[in-house]
């Protein structure tokens, strides 16, 4: 009995020593290198020292006549030279006719197995600006025209593709940052406003975003890329309030009714609370790079992140006053940087994401469980998604090289259209209040208008005459 | 744990912002490219004033311009493709480089960039410029495959052989390559493209109504019209004209491109009455707590106009 309980506490010794040598609660991205190792070894059948010869690659029998043949050839003594060296001659002929001239003892690595005959490299179409796959077509009910509808100069507007320049708010106006200013157009009457101006050194303007909702739609929140965020009351145009709490820039901004989240290049979300004094209520750390892309999900429970380290990682909004908060769902599947995200307005819980020039992928995620639910390669660098809000169909805007948005039918994602007129990457899309034109900001320094969601059904009687009325101001 | 304590190098966390290339960038540079303040402006005016069409060996100068640009102004795709197009174009008619191996490769480059590069190709052909290179012929053909013309790509093979275009081993590879490719796709077909809707629905066809014949005694004044007709219906090769200018992109679709207008005239739609203008917008449903500096400085008179305040 007390031998047993002399065993157990020796086992329960070795767990706790084990334990405390290999700790497992140390979170590290970092692979140990006795695990590296390991895989190294059961991955590759060829060995990866040089000093090593393989011996799959060695022809033993040529290596045992090179060395044989050279042992003899030092021993014949007692003949002429011609005969020696006709006798070489013949040996040399014999070699060169039988043998691989090339051949050595010892062999060190194993060509890769040539590409099967005809195959074309896929990644062709990264480095090319025609689209050679052949992708599925599907019909469209309803007419989309091919050509923007109004094109603007956005002169000086920044060509990076981590910034998000451009945004539409609920009162039908569209601020753009232009360097360090931020300019507010009124879509509905075409009236300019320059909001604001930094003027400290080079610092630029990073990121907008409105208030969304009907209610406080003249509020605009602007991030800097001195790190603060600002909040600007357009109407009045005045600044509210000046947010710190970020050691980098500015990049995304992010709004969830009162609670406005903002991420940049130091890698971390930071939730502010604007309608108190210490704004900065709680904090998402995860990402290792840049965060280029962030978004809440209509219903507010989650908050959607893409960054340069090709993760999307999802956050609860429960825990948004929680200091270094952990991520619900990490999302490895991307092998680029992850701007482009878009929640969907028709289905709960479906996020869709877009890859950079290494993945070129759109993938559909259900966010609460974390899981992939399609994806599809779209030959080029996806900038930015926007749902219709109408129809069961998502836009993609996209870069080199040609520069297209392309409007797929979901969830077949079979594409429908390729809207082509931009000659420089689109930078990013946002979508109008009546959720009809789609507004793209390309690095030719345009902005270009699209009506490529279709007119609000309620409208039905009085759209042909409000078409009518469009092509008159158009003439004019 | 702060991601800032390891940082990534500076091509790392901007790699979006660099074309796709297909030779690879040089790292050395991408990080000079993306750096505190790269300051190559002195190096591009150098580079310009170097161009030149005269001279012992102007397309040195447009090669290096063209791989210096790739490879230093790695977000600006744009820059280099317009410097090929001027040198395709400033040396369309130079009987020197008409087989040069680098002339040929800026048409090469310019034609990865164009949507429809079988005009350029034809251009170059009636030009004469790389007939003799297996480049020219293997690009050709690869791209006639991709669009569907495979009859075509087989032709141009066996046209480059005939030319003896250089170097051989690469056209023989190239048209290997293909066949093997044709066999494959006539095993596995593509799915067909879908038709158009409307076209294919089922209408009663009118028959075209038969229009009298008119008789020449009924024509009277008017001789009726002769047309030559070929019996044996020999396709009539007519001389076609020299092919003066290829012309530049920007050239080609100027009236296909729409220009920018002046934001005060592209007023969108009509503004709907339901719709929050800025002016007419309700407060937030929630208090902002106005930072204290925010609040002392007096807020600028708006100087709006008049159609804010509607």
């Amino acid at each position: 009995m007390s031998a047993m309980k002399a065993l157990r506490d020796k086992n329960a010794d070795l767990a706790d020593l084990e334990k405390i040598l290999n700790p497992t609660d140390v979170k590290s991205s970092v692979m140990p290198r006795w695990q590296r190792k390991a895989l190294q070894r059961s991955d590759s059948s060829t060995s990866n020292d040089r000093f090593i010869p393989t011996r799959s690659a060695i022809d033993f029998d040529q290596a045992g006549h090179v060395m044989s043949s050279s042992e003899n050839s030092s021993s014949s003594e007692g003949e002429s030279d011609e005969s020696k060296e006709a006798r070489q001659v013949h040996a040399d002929r014999l070699k060169a006719g039988l043998l691989d001239a090339e051949s050595r003892v010892l062999a060190y690595k194993q060509k890769a197995p040539a590409p099967k005959a005809g195959y074309v490299n896929s990644l062709k179409v990264l480095y090319t600006a025609h689209g050679s796959q052949q992708v599925r077509k599907a019909k469209s009910t309803r007419h989309i025209p091919s050509a923007p509808s109004r094109v603007l100069d956005a002169p000086d507007l920044l060509d990076d593709y981590y910034l998000n320049l451009t945004s539409w708010g609920a009162n039908n106006c569209v601020a753009v940052a232009l360097g360090p200013t931020v300019y507010v157009w009124n879509a509905g009457t075409g009236a300019i406003t320059e909001l604001l101006t930094l003027d400290e050194g080079d610092d630029y303007v990073c990121s907008v975003s409105w208030l969304p909702g009907e209610t406080g739609a003249g509020h605009l929140a602007v991030g800097t890329s001195a790190g603060s965020t600002e909040l600007w009351d357009v109407a009045a145009s005045r600044a509210l309030r000046r947010m710190d709490g970020h050691a980098a820039r500015v990049s995304c901004l992010a709004w969830n009714g009162h609670c406005l989240s903002s991420a940049g290049r130091d890698a971390t979300i930071v939730h502010h609370d604007v309608r108190i004094r210490d704004h900065a209520t709680g904090s998402c750390v995860g990402h290792q790079q840049e965060i280029c892309g962030l978004s809440w999900s209509p219903d507010g429970t989650t908050l959607a992140s893409g960054a340069n380290d090709n993760c999307v990682m999802l956050w609860s909004a429960a825990q948004t006053g929680v200091r270094s908060q952990a991520p619900a769902h990490s999302l490895t599947d991307h092998t680029a940087a992850v701007k482009a995200l878009a929640w969907s307005p028709h289905d709960r819980h479906v996020l869709a994401s877009g890859g950079g020039t290494a993945d070129r992928c759109i993938k559909l995620w259900n966010a609460s469980t974390g899981i992939n639910l399609n994806s599809v390669d779209t030959g080029s660098q996806v900038c930015a998604l926007a749902w219709n809000p109408r129809e069961k169909e998502l836009l993609s805007g996209h870069g080199y090289a040609e520069n297209q948005l392309s409007l797929w039918k979901y969830p077949a994602m079979a594409r429908v259209k390729d809207l082509k007129g931009h000659t420089g990457r689109v930078l990013a899309l946002c979508t109008s209040p009546d959720g009809s034109t789609v507004l793209s900001a390309g690095a030719d320094e345009t902005l270009r208008f699209w009506d490529c969601f279709g007119t609000a059904p309620a409208k039905k009687g009085k759209s042909r005459a409000a078409a009518l009325s469009k092509g008159v101001v158009c003439i004019r | 744990m702060s991601a800032l304590d390891t940082e990534a190098p500076a091509w790392e966390t901007s790699k979006e912002n660099a074309a796709p290339r297909k030779k690879g960038r040089d790292v050395a540079k991408l990080n000079r490219a993306f750096g505190a303040a790269p300051d190559d402006d002195a190096a591009i005016r150098h580079h310009e004033a170097a161009l030149s069409t005269e001279g012992d060996d102007p397309l040195q100068a447009f090669t290096t311009y063209a791989a210096y640009l790739e490879q230093h102004r790695p977000t600006d795709a744009l820059a280099a493709f317009e410097l090929r197009e001027r040198c395709c174009r400033a040396f369309r008619d130079d009987e020197r480089y008409k087989n040069d191996a680098r002339y040929v490769q800026m048409w090469l480059d310019y034609a990865d960039n164009l949507q429809d590069p079988d005009d350029l190709f034809k251009f170059m052909k009636k030009k004469k410029v790389g007939l003799q290179s297996a480049a020219f012929w293997c690009a050709w053909a690869l791209r006639s495959e991709e669009r569907g013309h495979v009859k075509n790509a087989a032709e141009l093979y066996k046209k480059g052989l005939e030319k003896g275009a250089l170097p051989t081993e690469m056209l023989t590879a190239k048209q290997a390559a293909f066949e093997a490719r044709a066999v494959d796709r006539e095993r596995n077909p593509p799915p067909p493209r879908p038709r158009p809707r409307g076209l294919t629905a089922q209408r009663p066809s009118r028959a075209p109504t038969q229009q009298p014949q008119s008789t020449p005694a009924a024509s009277g004044t008017t001789p009726a019209l002769e047309i030559f007709v070929d019996e044996g219906l020999r396709p009539v090769t007519a001389p076609v004209d020299d092919w003066p200018d290829f012309g530049s992109l920007r050239e080609r679709a100027k009236e296909n491109t729409r220009g920018p207008t002046p934001w005060t005239e592209a007023a969108l739609s009509a503004p709907k009455t339901s719709a929050p203008t800025l002016a007419s917008a309700a407060p937030p449903a929630f208090d902002v707590f106005v930072d204290d500096d925010c609040v002392a400085a007096p807020a600028p008179a708006p100087d709006a106009p008049t159609t804010l305040r509607d």
